[in-house]
């Protein structure tokens, strides 16, 4: 796959995140992390509860602010712009707890999803794509979104997302919560998105299912990268299987 | 359809409203008219940061003190018309609340509302010490003073600010505002620069406190300035949203009526002071049993009766 170019030439990740280190209050929940994403690959980070993939994720959307390392994207600075700006810039999480506001309707959650200027120019196309994706939203858009069911309120959150024109989306535990059979729908979708060129960063706590999906992953262990590489070589090592496919 | 409908009923309400004084000449009842004039803009104001945006600001005394302070001051002494007076004090109060905004937005939930609490009781304080003299009109305003053209201000103000209103909430804007309310991490998450918002509400809302006070300091004959920022304006504002309906646009207006002339009954028929006792048990009752307010309370038994 291309990677982007600077002036000098340096070849360089569509996300490079170097070596950071971050703190919750007095504790440091990040030692020294770094990974990359390309443009359009699904990368997966995986790991157990509490292991600190939450927090890379709300590092990256700047959320969190790192103490030290960088994080760029495109070659621009993350860890130096407000939230707000990392999403005008290209970059969206859907966060652990959808994040949704859930005394607003379907339609105006979608509309804040086309909030940064580039995006709402062209939200009629985004419209379309993600009632596309889900039609069902289309026929709920003037339900609050707070009365949905999980699995809807999940596609409500992914459907955000979309609207806002992200090259890279950052889809925090997709699964959690929900019923098997949407679980499975919704890693579909996860996989569509990504064939229409965007780039997931995915983290999950399902291993197999992430694996099957990533082509790359990061084993994240207290707070630490511990392992990486192409899912399949992850897949048999016996560690990993060990650890977290309970089939050592 | 629904939509054409609102806007015949709401030109039919504000051309019986024009009309009132022709017939009406009774000053108890356009004064009664005229305070709920005044007290839809002043809690219109309020809902814009307190209900959309979700921001509770208990100072808002301040703001609608410095609109009618700076209005009435650059009307009466330095002969401004009274339209650019009362848009001047409009124009003040919004600028000194960007100034207080920046430190006060640091604030977030409780904090936010003790902080504008505090900084409205100073500036009663204040103001007090350097005013100590009630304000009174000049002699020559006072032998003309006549209540309809004061009714007819509030009446334009009011309709202003509830189209003001009305746009904000369909716009981009008011998308954004309520983003913040329902969850303000989110929000910023979804790409909305949060401070931004929050300060473009405040100036909206502080703006149209000051047009209030502007109202206000064209109607009283004489005040004491402190008393422009005395808490009472803040509570009524709060109270009449409250119990009209919390982030809606219909509720400050429903909510305006009901509050005033209970207000005007109460002090009738109870001991001096007493009726502020009756809010007070109102607001909680509303806060606790009826949270959409009246506009709630008549949603439902519209939908109940079938």
């Amino acid at each position: 796959m291309a990677r982007g170019q600077d002036a000098s030439g340096w070849r360089f990740w569509m996300l490079e995140v170097n070596k950071i280190d971050v703190f919750h209050g007095g504790l440091q929940a990040l030692w020294e992390v770094s990974l990359n994403v390309d443009e359009g690959e699904i990368v997966s980070l995986i790991g157990a509860n509490g292991a600190g993939k939450s927090t890379i994720v709300e590092t990256i959307a700047s959320l969190l602010a790192p103490t030290s390392g960088d994080i760029r994207f495109e070659g621009v600075r993350l860890d130096r712009e407000p939230a707000h700006k990392v999403v005008t810039l290209g970059v969206c999480l859907i966060p652990e707890e959808r994040g949704l506001f859930p005394g607003m309707s379907v339609l105006e959650n979608l509309e804040l999803g086309a909030f940064t200027p580039a995006s709402r120019k062209v939200r009629e196309i985004s419209f379309k794509l993600v009632y596309e994706l889900f039609p069902v939203l289309e026929a709920r858009k003037n339900q609050i979104s707070g009365t949905l069911s999980g699995g809807e309120q999940q596609m409500v959150a992914i459907a955000r997302a979309l609207m806002s024109k992200p090259k890279l989306l950052m889809c925090d535990e997709p699964s959690q919560g929900l019923a098997p059979i949407i679980v499975k729908n919704i890693f579909e979708v996860i996989k569509r998105i990504n064939e229409s060129g965007v780039g997931i960063l995915l983290v999950e706590q399902n291993v197999r299912a992430a694996l099957g999906l990533a082509k790359r992953a990061y084993v994240i262990e207290n707070g630490r990268v511990t392992a990486q590489g192409e899912s399949k070589r992850l897949l048999a090592d016996e560690r990993v299987r060990e650890a977290y496919l309970g089939t050592g | 359809m629904i939509h054409w409908k609102k806007g015949a009923l709401s030109a039919g309400i504000v051309l019986i409203l024009v009309l009132i004084p022709l017939f009406v000449q009774r000053s108890d009842i356009i004064t009664y008219l005229f305070l709920t004039l005044l007290y839809i803009i002043l809690a219109q104001s309020w809902n814009i940061l307190g209900g959309f945006t979700g921001q509770q600001n208990l100072g808002h005394a301040a703001f609608f003190g410095v609109g009618a302070l700076t209005a009435r001051y650059i009307w009466l002494h330095y002969g401004f018309p009274l339209p650019l007076a009362i848009l001047g004090g409009g124009l003040a109060t919004a600028a000194f609340a960007l100034i207080i905004g920046f430190p006060a937005f640091r604030l977030r939930g409780v904090y936010f509302i003790i902080g504008t609490l505090v900084m409205a009781e100073i500036l009663r304080m204040v103001f007090d010490n350097v005013f100590p003299r009630a304000d009174v009109m000049p002699m020559k305003l006072l032998a003309t003073y006549n209540l309809a053209p004061r009714y007819y201000v509030g009446l334009l103000f009011a309709v202003l600010s509830v189209v003001a209103v009305y746009w904000v909430n369909r716009s981009r804007i008011g998308l954004g505002m309520m983003s913040i309310r329902e969850d303000e991490d989110a929000a910023e998450a979804t790409g909305v620069n949060t401070l931004k918002y929050k300060l473009l509400a405040f100036a909206i809302s502080t703006f149209m406190a000051g047009l209030a006070g502007g109202v206000f300091a064209y109607y009283t004959a004489a005040t004491k300035v402190g008393d422009l920022f005395a808490p009472v304006w803040t509570f009524d504002a709060v109270i009449i949203v409250f119990v009209g309906g919390v982030g809606t646009i219909v509720g400050p207006i429903v909510g305006a009526v009901f509050f005033v002339l209970l207000k005007q009954l109460l002090s009738l028929y109870l001991p001096g002071g007493m009726h502020v006792l009756v809010f007070g048990v109102l607001f909680i009752v509303v806060v606790l049993y009826l949270p959409g307010g009246l506009i709630g309370l008549m949603a439902k038994l519209r939908k109940k009766p079938a």
